[in-house]
């Protein structure tokens, strides 16, 4: 019965989804054995599994007199049984294991209306020493979704393709709802001057939600940003803290009233996957998925699209200052005729760099502070020609450093400027070129503090 | 295997039981190593003195071993569409074959647990794989006579016990 001399825990990842909670057995320092639900059993390595140590139980007391456990778990597409033979190793009460169960938990919590009781209190790490796979008359697995690797594959043809990142991020959105199905996803990249995540870009909800900002360590996504690893949920629900204290905190959070642009994500999320951007060994980024449907991201599905995180991330660390080599701008066109119609009034608060378009939030900080510096030099001079390198080396931008990106920021104000005025747009007009494109009078306004 | 003490169990959490409820058995090795399988039927004496798990013996060597040496066993009793959960220990418990009449009954243990578990969206087919007893005149009985209860429903308040008897360990 005893499956392999050497467990190897891969196989049964689908058995520590949690569909069907896993049990286990423990036993007291007089012999007398106790048996409880589970309510994670969390694959950490081939070898090694943890589970949640939530309240000062009996299993808790058990494993600290007596280090072994047995559990019994259920495969949930076929029914078939197997028992982990366990013997406990230590307690984890903080990191990147600990922050991605607590997630998952907040979510399993709210799922049982028992989000205020459910606390983690740390992740026990226990040893996979024996595997045993029970006899039984098992269903045959259902077909997978799609064929995962093959998905990887393709995504990331697309994305080889890219020299830009709007291309990256349309061919990662374009390659997920291809190849994978996933409806909702977001970009979220790191301002190294407020320590907080904007979203470059989103796809599947009503409202983009493009500049909205999460915080480094809030929620799903700024928990794997700040622990960078992937955090997955497999059921959220309306109570859940953790998607809710993401719109609570933005409400609350440093933003002035009147200049914060909505969180796009789903009301009602069944599961939720974040994913750090991670190259050369920084946080670049953050990719979001998430479904309506409990369940939708299994392992396999965090498998492939951690692999294709990692592929954007490695494609993105170039751009940020391959884009600075500009390629030899086009003649600039010349502004043939006067710009006609009710001037559009810029209101610049030079304080924290916000810009309001007749009164309408657009913008703030270093993307706010670029636009100001593009309109004033058109307004000025007539020039609506700019690059990358310019901008890079203005010092009253005072962009965060070398390693900032850039490109992203500008990505952010096009796409602010094409969601909020029809009238003032920013253009691409090659690699590390861009052009302002005024449509009616501006009136700039700058307000000092 | 008989208490003069009053029972553990009201009524109530019999009736329970007897409806349909999924049971995890476990013991342990003279080593202390924790045995477990799962119960593939469950029935209780009205009495609330006498509950009887089948399990199969291929699914539960080590298990049943521990038992028949003697060790104490404990078993969880839970209701998955609730997650009311009640858990109940013995100091031993009396392994034997099961008889013709609980072989028979068996399947109208899959049948509770279909409705059961059938609500949370589980198909019959899974259930049923679940619980399969390929050949019932091999399902082995263990009885135990609850010497401890624990309310085990999942929050701060599990474990806590229902009443502990005389010379309970």
């Amino acid at each position: 019965m005893k499956a392999r001399a050497e467990p190897d825990l891969r196989p049964l990842r689908a058995c520590l989804e949690g569909a069907v909670p896993g049990m286990v057995a423990t036993c007291d320092a007089e012999g007398m054995p106790n048996v409880a639900y589970l309510s994670q059993v969390v694959y950490v390595d081939e070898m090694h599994v943890a589970l949640s140590f939530q309240f000062f139980n009996k299993t808790r007391r058990n494993i600290l007199v007596n280090p072994c456990a047995t559990v019994l778990l259920t495969d949930p597409g076929t029914g078939l049984l197997h028992r982990l033979h366990l013997r406990y190793l230590r307690t984890e009460d903080c990191g990147p294991l600990f922050e991605g169960m607590r997630a998952q938990l907040a979510g399993i919590a709210s799922h049982e209306g028992m989000a205020d009781v459910f606390v983690l209190r740390g992740a026990d790490i226990y040893r996979v020493e024996d595997i045993e796979s029970l006899p039984g008359e098992g269903l045959s697995p259902a077909p997978a979704r799609c064929d995962l690797l093959h998905a990887l594959r393709r995504c990331c043809q697309d994305l080889a393709q890219c020299t830009a990142l709007e291309d990256l991020v349309q061919a990662l959105f374009a390659g997920m709802r291809t190849y994978m199905g996933v409806e909702h996803a977001m970009v979220l990249l790191p301002d190294a001057a407020t320590g907080r995540l904007y979203t470059v870009a989103s796809m599947g909800y009503a409202q983009s939600g493009v500049g909205s900002e999460v915080g480094l360590g809030q929620g799903v996504i700024g928990v794997a940003a700040q622990q960078r690893t992937a955090v997955r949920i497999s059921h959220v629900t309306h109570a859940s803290l953790y998607t809710h204290s993401i719109r609570r905190s933005m409400a609350a959070d440093a933003t002035p009233a009147g200049q914060d642009i909505p969180y796009p994500g789903l009301d009602a999320p069944g599961s939720q996957l974040a994913i750090p951007l991670l190259a050369a060994g920084r946080m670049l980024g953050v990719v979001f998925v998430e479904s309506a449907d409990e369940m939708r991201f299994g392992y396999q599905e965090e498998d492939a699209l951690v692999a294709l995180a990692g592929q954007l991330a490695v494609a993105l660390d170039p751009l940020r200052t391959f884009a600075e080599h500009a390629e030899p701008a086009e003649p600039a066109l010349a502004s043939a005729r006067p710009l006609t119609g009710t001037p559009v009034r810029v209101r610049h608060f030079s304080a924290n760099d916000s810009v309001f378009l007749n009164d309408d939030y657009l913008i703030k900080g270093v993307a706010g502070a670029i636009f100001c510096k593009l309109l004033r030099e058109t307004l000025a001079t007539g020039r609506v020609d700019f690059s990358n390198r310019e901008l890079r080396l203005d010092a009253s931008l005072k962009l965060p450093d070398v390693a900032d990106n850039l490109e992203a920021r500008l990505l952010l104000l096009q796409r602010r400027l094409q969601e909020n005025s029809p009238h003032i747009r920013l253009e691409k007009t090659g690699r590390g070129r861009l052009r302002l494109v005024l449509k009616r009078p501006v009136e700039l306004d700058t307000v000092s503090r | 295997m008989t208490n003069r003490a009053a029972p553990l169990l009201l009524p109530e959490q019999v009736a329970w039981i007897n409806a349909g409820v999924s049971g995890i058995v476990a013991s342990r090795s003279a080593t202390s190593q924790p045995s477990i399988a799962r119960a593939l039927a469950l029935s209780m004496r009205p009495d609330g003195r006498k509950l009887t798990a089948l399990l199969r013996p291929d699914q539960s060597r080590e298990l049943l071993s521990d038992l028949q040496a003697g060790r104490p066993m404990a078993i969880v009793l839970s209701q998955p569409s609730t997650n009311r959960t009640l858990q109940l220990k013995a100091s031993r418990a009396r392994v034997r074959s099961a008889t013709p009449y609980e072989q028979a009954a068996q399947p109208a243990y899959v049948a509770a647990m279909q409705r059961e578990i059938g609500s949370l969206g589980y198909p019959p087919e899974f259930v049923a794989a679940l619980l399969h007893v390929a050949q019932p005149q091999e399902l082995v009985a263990v009885e135990i006579a609850p010497e401890q209860a624990f309310d085990q429903t999942p929050g701060p308040r599990a474990g806590s016990p229902l009443r502990a008897l005389e010379g309970s360990t």
